[in-house]
């Protein structure tokens, strides 16, 4: 590592892959299959929702297509590890599962970041309602056009794809996702970014290049669904395009928008409870999702800025509290 | 002596133009908004754009940054067309403006909204701010540096971590005008900067244009409907009617001149 230096970060990611590890080797076997699920679900549902934060809360965007890149990610790193990757890493245990997760999900994201890119270039000229339009429409192509894809299984599914997701690997994936939109955000740039969304014209006036921006946002956001899409891949084992219909795309905006746009702890809090929540209420049974979507509406008549509003969590808030 | 000479030059506006109209014309549907007008702004010059509501003031200044495109005619800055240009290429050529009704971005606080208009002085590259590197840390206090001298300049320190939207009016007027400086600009175009102030406010800002001007060498081309500002500040006036160059001139001169007076005040009835 030479200048320049990112060692600090480095050694703090370390510190928390190094942590994570640990958790997964001892909490995890002991806490059963059923609640690692729900883990890393909320694991997943993390880095959809903050992803989608950067391109619906800091460049304000609304984009209704986010299950599409996911999709794209999810099926492209499938028929990675399907077809190149499992049968070349099969003699090489863990180390192969490692570097095979690794690389197929870099792919699936890649996959996804391009799409993001080849849509976003037309459609973020358009502003607002047209927009999320333009999104819908986007998300539901890469769905029926994997549908009507036979290689990656159609309408029958895909089925047989490594199980080499685990929870150090969703929580990594989460932690990166969240470090990347925190750095940038924070940065200059990153608020030339939430200029765009504040008012794009100033924005423009001010030298911001805002189509720019906001395809860069897009195209970031587009990675990290793409990413999470492969975790669900190699954790489910199996891919259906049911799975990424545009209702899928809404719960990802339902976790954003109750959390607050422009929150990144907003989007955390906001993808772990609502992930839990539905498994809470099974003992309602049929009455599960009814209580679910009412307790939507009054947190958001309670509260219409989300849950942090826009703000983030700051360690100097403890130690306020701690103080006083 | 050479002091008389660049009074003479700029009067005559033989100095170096820093932005010129030429022949500009600009309609919306059937509406004229600009017929033929050309105007220019000396280096280091102070001119005001005056007239009556609805004469095309504001819509120079939108052809000037790039929101519209003249339909004919010619917009040099420091020698090159710049009609047309998408609107942040121009800022960054060197023209900076400020608008009529005030366009903060109200959810940042003022000092995000100075460094937002300095992105163009972190060029670090993305992965290295994802990765926060101590470069783009280093390049981030320096960024913050800059942003808290400017807001020193305006006197705005004390409302650094306020949100925009939360600032007195006239305190909004003037982050506007520091915002468009954090962009490093030559020209600087003002878009009506005393409407809304106190009389008090109206002194300060008189000021602080001046100083724009002195201190910064700036080139200042303002729109104001404040006669006081205008008269006191300006040192050429171009009046507008309906789209069309009615005037030009000292203040003094421009103050008695009958049709600026009946631009503004209508035609004088015929004496019996």
């Amino acid at each position: 590592m030479k200048s320049p230096s990112v060692r600090r970060t480095f050694l703090f990611f370390l510190l928390y892959v190094a942590l994570l590890a640990a958790l997964g080797e001892t909490v995890i076997p002991a806490i059963g299959p059923y609640y690692t699920q729900v883990l890393i679900f909320i694991g997943i549902n993390i880095t959809l929702a903050v992803s989608l934060n950067l391109i619906l809360g800091f460049a304000g965007q609304f984009s209704i297509g986010h299950a599409g890149f996911m999709a794209l990610g999810a099926y492209t790193a499938a028929a990675l590890s399907f077809y190149v990757l499992a049968p070349m890493v099969a003699q090489l245990g863990w180390i192969g599962s490692t570097g095979g997760l690794a690389l197929s999900l870099l792919g699936g994201g890649v996959a996804a970041a391009l799409a993001g890119l080849m849509v976003g270039i037309p459609t973020l000229r358009l502003r607002g309602d047209y927009l999320a339009i333009a999104t819908l429409g986007m998300g539901e192509i890469i769905r029926v056009v994997i549908l009507n894809t036979d290689f990656v299984g159609g309408a029958r599914g895909f089925t047989d794809i490594p199980r080499w997701t685990t929870f150090t690997w969703v929580f990594l994936v989460a932690g990166l996702c969240i470090l990347v939109v925190r750095n940038f955000i924070s940065s200059t740039r990153g608020r030339a970014l939430v200029a765009v969304r504040e008012d794009e014209d100033a924005a423009a006036a001010m030298g911001i290049n805002t189509t720019r921006y906001k395809v860069f946002a897009f195209v970031l956001g587009a990675f990290f669904a793409g990413v999470a899409g492969g975790l669900q891949a190699h954790y489910l084992q199996y891919l259906h395009t049911n799975s990424f219909t545009f209702l899928r795309s809404i719960e990802i905006i339902v976790f954003v928008i109750l959390g607050g746009g422009g929150s990144i702890t907003g989007s955390v809090i906001a993808a772990t409870v609502l992930t839990i929540l539905p498994e809470a209420l099974r003992v309602a049974q049929s009455w599960r999702m009814v209580i679910y979507s009412a307790l939507l509406v009054v947190m958001m008549l309670t509260r219409p800025q989300g849950l942090m509003g826009g703000r983030e969590f700051q360690w100097s808030w403890l130690l306020l509290k701690w103080r006083k | 002596m050479e002091l008389a000479i660049t009074e003479m030059a700029k009067v005559t506006g033989a100095a170096q133009r820093v932005l010129e109209f030429r022949d500009v014309s600009l309609s919306f549907g059937g509406l004229r908004a600009i017929q033929k007008v050309s105007l220019y702004v000396g280096q280091n010059e102070l001119v005001g754009l005056i007239g009556p509501n609805g004469a095309g003031k504001t819509t120079l200044f939108n052809m000037a940054t790039g929101v519209y495109c003249p339909d004919s005619g010619t917009i040099l800055f420091q020698g090159h067309n710049i009609a047309g240009m998408p609107p942040h290429r121009i800022n960054r050529l060197g023209i900076a403006r400020t608008f009529q009704n005030i366009r903060l971005w109200g959810q940042m606080t003022v000092l995000d909204n100075i460094r937002a208009a300095m992105h163009r002085r972190a060029q670090t590259p993305v992965w290295e701010i994802v990765a926060g590197s101590t470069h783009s840390a280093r390049t981030e206090t320096h960024i913050v540096e800059l942003a808290r001298e400017l807001l020193t300049y305006l006197d705005l320190t004390r409302f650094e971590h306020e949100l925009a939207r939360n600032l007195p009016y006239g305190e909004q007027r003037r982050l506007e005008i520091a915002r468009a400086l954090a962009t490093d600009p030559t020209l600087i175009l003002l878009d009506e900067p005393a409407a809304g102030m106190n009389t008090g406010e109206k002194v300060r800002l008189m000021e602080l244009i001046r100083r724009l001007q002195t201190e910064r060498h700036l080139t200042v081309l303002l729109i104001e409907h404040d006669m006081k500002v205008v008269m006191g500040i300006c040192e050429r006036v171009v009046v507008l009617d309906h789209g069309e160059k009615i005037a030009e001139g000292r203040p003094q001169v421009i103050q008695r001149d009958p049709r600026v007076i009946e631009a503004y005040l209508g035609e004088a009835p015929p004496t019996a």
